[in-house]
């Protein structure tokens, strides 16, 4: 499920979803540290942010395709989570909470930069530099492991921002639909179609890399 | 299988792919988690957190009087409110008092006028009285009685009422009027409504002076003693006060109402009243009925209240007329008559 998105790259942060399921019983939830930090305790805003930090940040670099704006947007959206401590209301899940203040900065920051798509995609083959592959493959497959996945990249950097958005937020949060929804401020169905288009055409991008005999376990 | 398009529409194949991506475990989630980790730069990660025990410190730095603002604005606003309504009554009551103060000067001058000049010690007996003397006696005594209660004394006011009260004995005896023991007890909440001492001129009226307070004792005394007296003149006599006892009857009960009117006015502007003094509304005040010495001239006041078309009040006084005065005679054709009707 898509709740162990936080497992990306081995040493990233947990995601909400999954700090939550794997500190079940150990450590308080978010609401409760989030009031907390509400009435002064610093230690429960760290144990948040060590929790949410890791998939925001990444949320917010992939929509943005920007480390610097990235370092920017999450800035704001952490300055935004202190500055209202005082107003939070533990009615919804912190990590919708989180990730609501994260996309409207995203949209504001869009706004004022222009279109999201004008940017495009990285190069191909410094991407594909940057993707380490398995040790162990001969280096015709490390190549082409490497390929795949700077294509991947691409695909998901081409997507139109609506779509590249649901999707991230649904690999980052683990959120249903309907908390997706919510935080982008669409109907579910209408974050459901545009999480169905993305599949789509990142699948179209993996499917270019596999053997005919593959194509349909693929799909 | 064709890749999907914005403008596609989306088929089946399509759906069963959400519905295996949404179960978990799809090769795109799968791809998507092998993208290079992205950390968040340890100097960000500072600025985040000191931040945020920035803002901590600062709110938990805040004075004492900022926190404790709310509550005290709120307790502030509720007494200012409080005095206001405090204040605004009282001034009422003053403004409305001093007008009935004016008014009550004015009508004991009229009934000194009115009076004779020099009236003897030994005075004749009530039913010897004319009915309008009477009348004009007992509402100047009454007006002059609380003139006295309005102006403060040196001495307090259990023992001024005291004093008063052994002042009145030996009158009492001397012009056959109820006995002391009738007079009223100064009552706790209005203890300046005892018996004052009366002035020279006023002597002669003692027996309406011992009736003032306004109690059921004193009335019932009065009325014993007025019969007592009646028993003593003639048959024309004994009727004529049996008509006086009528009307006086009436007249007691309009004093109570006027005395039980200007205790409150007093009440709020005698701060030495040992009792709790509630304002009244300044309406109160103001409809407060006038008094009359001469039923003519509350006659001719209630025709040109129906000449105003101000029929409600005109039946109002006409009633209380009637109450004060029942056996005047109005011609059925008077104006003044209420329309019973």
């Amino acid at each position: 499920m898509a709740v162990a998105a936080g497992e990306v790259g081995g040493a990233a942060a947990p995601s909400a979803a999954g700090a939550t399921v794997s500190t079940i019983g150990a450590a308080p939830d978010d609401a409760t540290l989030m009031l907390r930090y509400r009435k002064g305790d610093v230690r429960a805003f760290e144990m948040l942010y060590e929790r949410h930090k890791g998939a925001l940040y990444r949320y917010l670099q992939r929509l943005c395709r920007s480390p610097e704006v990235a370092n920017d947007l999450f800035q704001e959206v952490w300055s935004k989570v202190i500055a209202s401590r005082e107003r939070y209301e533990a009615r919804a899940k912190f990590t919708t909470f989180l990730f609501h203040i994260a996309h409207n900065c995203a949209v504001d920051h869009f706004r004022r930069a222009g279109r999201p798509q004008d940017k495009g995609a990285q190069d191909v083959d410094a991407l594909a530099g940057e993707l380490p592959g398995p040790s162990h493959e001969s280096p015709d497959a490390a190549l082409s492991e490497a390929q795949l996945r700077a294509d991947f990249k691409r695909a998901l950097d081409e997507l139109p921002a609506e779509q590249r958005d649901v999707f991230l937020l649904y690999e980052e949060t683990g959120l249903g639909l309907e908390d997706i929804g919510r935080i982008t401020g669409v109907a579910m169905e209408t974050a459901k179609s545009r999480l169905r288009y993305a599949l789509g055409k990142l699948r179209g991008a993996l499917r270019q890399h596999q053997s005919p005999t593959l194509q349909s376990s693929v799909s | 299988m064709t890749e999907p398009t914005d403008k596609r529409p989306l088929d089946e194949a399509d759906e069963q792919q959400l519905e295996h991506y949404l179960k978990g475990d799809s090769r795109v989630s799968r791809r998507y988690r092998e993208l290079p980790g992205v950390e968040v730069p340890p100097s960000l990660d500072r600025l985040v957190l000191g931040r945020a025990q920035e803002a901590v410190k600062h709110r938990s730095s805040r004075p004492v009087w900022v926190r404790w603002s709310a509550p005290f604005a709120v307790a502030a606003s509720a007494v200012l409110a409080l005095a206001i309504v405090i204040e605004t009554g009282v001034r009422d009551e003053t403004t409305v008092s001093s007008v009935l103060r004016t008014q009550q000067k004015m009508q004991i001058e009229a009934a000194e006028q009115s009076a004779p000049p020099t009236a003897p010690l030994d005075v004749p007996a009530p039913s010897q009285l004319t009915r309008e003397e009477q009348r004009a006696q007992l509402k100047g005594e009454e007006l002059r009685a609380a003139e006295r209660r309005e102006e403060p004394g040196p001495a307090p006011k259990g023992e001024e009422s005291r004093a008063a009260l052994k002042r009145e004995e030996p009158s009492a005896v001397e012009t056959r009027v109820p006995a002391p023991a009738a007079a009223p007890a100064p009552r706790p909440a209005a203890p300046a409504f005892a018996p004052a001492p009366p002035p020279p001129e006023a002597r002669s009226k003692r027996y309406v002076t011992n009736e003032a307070p306004g109690s059921a004792q004193a009335a019932s005394a009065s009325q014993s003693d007025a019969k007592a007296s009646a028993d003593q003149t003639d048959v024309e006599a004994s009727a004529g006060a049996a008509e006086a006892e009528d009307e006086r009857i009436a007249v007691q009960r309009m004093m109570r109402e006027e005395q039980s009117l200007s205790a409150a006015s007093r009440g709020a502007v005698d701060t030495r009243a040992p009792v709790a003094v509630y304002s009244r509304p300044i309406s109160a005040n103001m409809s407060a009925p006038r008094t009359y010495l001469d039923p003519e001239e509350w006659l001719k006041d209630i025709r040109q209240l129906r000449k105003e078309n101000k029929q409600e009040q005109a039946d109002r006084e006409w009633r209380r007329f009637r109450a004060a005065y029942p056996n005047h005679e109005v011609a059925e054709t008077d104006l003044a008559r209420e329309a019973e009707r």
